[in-house]
């Protein structure tokens, strides 16, 4: 049986507000396309791929489960790796299918640090957009609040997967290029995340999570 | 293959509609990583067409803000030349670029931590001030390209009054130094160079002989930014030592950058 998330008791305060949140804000759909001079032979500009690519490295970082405060550094050093290594970048896969390696591996290495980091600070709500007004900014803040608590239950591979689906909406074709996989690979990680993911998200839900 | 939940599709068109980065994290990871490559991470369509004077401010600001930025993080005069960070770690400091005591100059070479987010502003401090809005030039800029130049106004401003306060205190002058920090403060209480002014502030504190500010102040700087690579600065100023500080006290000497969070660079 399918219920909206505005039917589940305690995100009862959600109610209505997701209705007027479906026109999606400026910008924020765009998705802009991946650039194609990796492909094209043609010779890589650092702020050419900065520009382009900024965007989806920083989102990707977030949802690989960097933390909130440490996504700016982390997106830094990804394109510090980028700047050093782009001459070498021999163009047989497509660029970003180079750079997410890259993302992994800075989003990966962030984890473990903070695993092993003693808290500092108070959970925070994940910053709403711009050009939001405040309640929509909330139920913004908490339907991210709760994806990614359940993005943390995904192991490292799920995860990827999952995050490039769900979030990047990219076909399976796509997700097993881009992570050098193979097809029959991707679909049965992803039914396996989407299952974890579900049973995340409602045990948070039903723990009384906003 | 399994479907997802109703409810989980309904949070993650949620989340893909607002979870990318906005202006201020673009700017400072721009800002970032102009200090850290020694090279403008301008050059966007927008930026160019917006006219050659922003185009041209560009590489001005970015020289200003790495020379604040290492300024800060290592007490190096505001002159030293963007190119030694082309390099990476080979290069030595150079020793005439050099006013403060013993220079250190960062050995990493790697990415300069992008502050804000770790470091939100006091604006407890200066209730009665609110932020001055930003330039409609930078602002008009970030949106239309997405990226925006390194050189925007707002950053160039920053980067100058971080730059006069730096200037100050190694003339020893703290309590200049002190009124341009907080006029940094009150001006871009949530700048891209926010951690870096609040080290500085530290350091100027102390060279005004105000330790019981310079120690809250400290503290606060601890309790946010643990990872900083100004740490350093902060563990070698007036607060930790068992002497007062000396009135004309400028920058402390940084022997070891690398002690506290300044490997960064894994790769």
């Amino acid at each position: 049986m399918k219920r909206s998330v505005t039917e589940i008791g305690s995100t009862g305060h959600l109610r209505g507000v997701i209705s007027a949140l479906s026109k999606p804000p400026p910008d924020a759909e765009a998705g802009e396309e991946p650039s194609k001079a990796g492909q094209s032979g043609k010779r890589l500009d650092f702020a050419e791929v900065y520009r382009n690519e900024f965007d989806f490295v920083w989102r990707s970082l977030r949802r690989l489960g960097v933390d909130d405060r440490e996504v700016d550094d982390a997106a830094q050093e990804v394109f510090v790796v980028v700047h050093r290594r782009l001459a070498d970048f021999e163009q047989r896969s497509s660029l970003r299918s180079w750079l997410f390696s890259i993302v992994l591996r800075v989003a990966s290495q962030h984890r473990r640090t903070a695993r092993r980091r003693p808290e500092t600070a108070l959970e925070e709500e994940p910053e709403a957009p711009e050009g939001t007004d405040q309640e929509q900014a909330l139920v913004h803040a908490r339907a991210m609040r709760l994806v990614y608590a359940a993005l943390d239950a995904l192991d490292e591979d799920k995860r990827a997967v999952f995050m490039l689906a769900e979030l990047e909406q990219m076909t399976a074709p796509e997700i097993a290029e881009l992570l050098g996989l193979k097809l029959n690979t991707v679909y049965s990680r992803l039914r396996a995340a989407r299952r974890d993911f579900d049973v995340a998200l409602k045990s948070r839900l039903s723990d009384g999570e906003p | 293959m399994t479907d997802l939940s109703h409810e989980a599709r309904e949070l993650l068109a949620l989340t893909r509609r607002v979870d990318g980065p906005n202006d201020g994290n673009r700017r400072r990871v721009t800002a970032a990583l102009s200090a850290s490559l020694g090279i403008s991470v301008a050059g966007t369509a927008s930026a160019a067409a917006a006219g050659s004077a922003s185009a041209v401010a560009s590489g001005v600001a970015a020289k200003v803000v790495i020379a604040a930025l290492i300024g800060a993080g290592a007490g190096i005069a505001v002159t030293v030349p963007a190119a030694m960070f082309v390099d990476r770690a080979e290069r030595p400091a150079p020793s005439s670029a050099v006013a403060g005591p013993a220079p250190s100059a960062p050995r990493h070479a790697g990415p300069v931590p992008v502050s804000n987010r770790s470091f939100p502003p006091e604006a407890k401090r200066e209730p009665e001030s609110p932020a001055v809005s930003e330039p409609s030039l930078a602002k008009s800029s970030a949106h239309a390209s997405g990226v925006p130049s390194v050189g925007t106004p707002e950053l160039a401003r920053e980067a100058e009054l971080l730059a006069g306060a730096q200037a100050e205190l190694g003339k020893g002058r703290p309590q200049r130094a002190l009124d341009l920090l907080n006029e940094h403060e009150r001006r871009h209480p949530a700048g891209a160079l926010a951690q870096e002014r609040a080290a500085a502030m530290v350091i100027a504190l102390c060279g005004a002989g105000q330790t019981e500010q310079a120690r809250a102040r400290a503290q606060e700087f601890l309790k946010r930014a643990p990872d900083s690579v100004l740490v350093p600065r902060i563990m070698s100023s007036c607060v930790f030592k068992k002497a007062p500080p000396s009135a004309s006290a400028s920058f402390p000497v940084v022997t070891d950058p690398s002690a506290a969070g300044h490997s960064r660079d894994r790769r």
